[in-house]
């Protein structure tokens, strides 16, 4: 029975990582100066719903005006980055609606080439804010949670939650320099980029649905930036799968505008006991440019059965803004499974559009390459196009 | 002998639109920016192991931030309408260290500063300061203010 279970968490972890990404968080953007996440979230490190300063930074930095009449203020646009592109008209309340859907076209230009689209996210979102410098947050965000496509047309589909919170969470922050959280939020771990279906999010488990009850201490300076997080599992799962034990992620900074990194992490239920380790680098050019980089090492140990596994994992990407609104994106990931010595990389440009406030289009087109001793797996090549929408 | 004199003041003229200007600023309660310039304008003299310079300026609306938004903002914090230039004046140094007469809003105060040699014609100057002493008001858009100390770094031709 136990082992049955250990597959059918094997399965549904496998299941949710076929799911591609969530994106909310960017942490390339170091290369326009914001080394904390927290300059722009309400979460300090990232994801969920952006600040007022976030909305009107990706109205009138991030989005391009070609769709803007030209005598258009720059404050205007500023003050329509709020929800329903109205400026704020109360101090505590800001609510958020956002949208993603992709257009995912498996083996591009193949024979068994296979489209599909995916709403990956509809989620709606309230921040509850009080007192000076925002000291007081309670943030709560549900949203339609797309089935994943293994359990699409089995018997478990129908009893898969379509609908979940994604987090919610109360947090204090007597002074800029400290911050208290507690609730459902992601973990502490690595660099927080979009692609939740990166290995560098795949390799830990910290992709789309991980989040987890805990709580998060916070520690921020110009210099250092670090949290700490003890969690016990997302409560909405059953008590056996729930994943419980700590993380941390800490940052210094080097030469202004760039950070080093490291992140720790250690979490066990009834079937596996799972423990990472990973290094980063993001680095801000000038212009709004910026690389990141992360290495890691991921090892996991069945509590049911007698096997080891060790994985290691890598992503670079840079992130060039070609002029206000487009980025241009190169990524290169590498994966491996130590224990049958099997390796991917992928890799591929992508393009970043956000043409005005609310709205960003991005296309990637992704090489993988499998290479194993065992078997011999044509190249793929992906296509996916994504639309992401906010009010 | 006039093209003697034609071809200094020339020189002296390029040697005076030269010079290049960092303003880092830093948010709170994260992230900074930076307000760069590379007009700035002044004639820098050498005399043995000594630096002198008499004007030092650049115009406010001259220093760009990245973002036009955050351009207006800065700018109108300066008030460049009534106030359109920085000045740095009465300026000697030597040894990797100096002062100057620095004018922001035409509130002076004299700032002490480091320097290095860069290269045999090129000076990198810092300058750390503190926008309460220019009596620059508290600065806070959308819940993200800005921080009171702020670091200059110039380069400057000799």
């Amino acid at each position: 029975m136990l082992k049955k279970n250990y597959l059918i968490l094997l399965l549904l972890i496998g299941a949710y990582q076929l799911l591609c990404s969530r994106a909310e968080a960017y942490p390339n953007f170091i290369g326009h100066g914001y080394n904390s996440c927290i300059t722009c979230h309400y979460n300090p490190f990232g994801n969920g719903p952006i600040n007022d300063y976030g909305r009107a930074f990706s109205a009138t930095a991030v989005g391009g005006r070609g769709f803007y009449n030209d005598n258009k203020p720059e404050e205007l646009i500023s003050q329509e980055s709020g929800f329903f592109f109205k400026q704020p008209e109360n101090q505590h309340f800001r609510p958020q609606a956002s949208y993603r859907g992709m257009l995912l076209k498996q083996n591009f230009g193949e024979v068994k080439e296979k489209t599909d689209y995916i709403h990956m996210q509809a989620d709606l979102n309230m921040v509850v804010k009080y007192g000076e410098n925002d000291k007081y947050i309670a943030s709560a965000t549900f949203g339609y949670a797309p089935v994943p496509r293994a359990l699409q047309g089995t018997p478990a589909e129908s009893s898969t939650k379509k609908y979940r919170a994604r987090e919610h969470y109360v947090g204090y922050r007597p002074s800029s320099t400290w911050g208290f959280y507690a609730g459902l939020m992601d973990k502490t771990y690595g660099i927080r980029i979009v692609e939740h279906t990166s290995y560098s999010r795949m390799t830990p488990q910290l992709t789309m649905d991980d989040q987890s009850h805990g709580v998060i201490l916070h520690f921020n300076t110009p210099v250092f930036e670090g949290g700490l997080n003890a969690f016990v599992g997302n409560l909405t799962q059953d008590a056996p799968l729930r994943m419980k034990g700590f993380a941390g992620t800490f940052e210094y900074t080097l030469l202004e505008k760039n950070r080093i990194g490291f992140s720790v992490m250690k979490e066990q239920n009834d079937f596996v006991e799972e423990t990472a380790y990973a290094a980063h680098l993001r680095s801000g050019l000038d212009h709004g440019n910026s690389i990141i980089f992360e290495v890691g090492r991921v090892e996991k140990t069945p509590k049911l059965l007698e096997s080891k596994k060790t994985e290691y994992y890598s992503i670079f990407q840079n992130h060039i803004r070609a002029t206000r609104g487009i980025y241009l994106l190169n990524s290169i990931e590498y994966y491996k499974n130590i224990v049958d010595n099997s390796y991917r990389v992928r890799f591929g440009p992508s393009i970043q559009y956000f043409p005005m406030s609310k709205i960003e289009l991005r296309v990637d087109l992704n090489n993988t390459r499998n290479y194993s001793q065992d078997s011999s797996v044509k190249d793929r090549w992906d296509l996916l196009a994504q639309i992401h929408l906010w009010l | 002998m006039k093209t003697i004199i034609a071809v200094m003041t020339g020189a002296l003229m390029m040697n005076a639109y030269a010079h290049e200007v960092t303003l880092k600023v830093a948010l709170s309660p994260a992230g900074s920016f930076e307000a760069k310039s590379d007009k700035v304008k002044g004639i820098v003299l050498k005399d043995g192991a000594k630096f002198t310079a008499e004007n030092l300026w650049v115009k406010v609306d001259e220093l760009k931030t990245g973002i036009d938004l955050r351009d207006e903002h800065f700018h109108k914090h300066l008030a460049s309408d009534k106030f359109p230039k920085i000045t740095f004046t009465q300026v000697t140094a030597a040894d990797g260290k100096g002062s100057g007469t620095l004018t922001v809003d035409e509130v002076k105060k004299i700032v002490p500063f480091t320097y290095t040699m860069k290269t045999p014609t090129k000076l990198e100057v810092t300058i750390n300061v503190k926008n309460s002493d220019f009596k620059l008001k508290e600065e806070n858009y959308m819940g993200i203010g800005v921080k009171d100390d702020v670091v200059i770094v110039a380069i400057v031709d000799v």
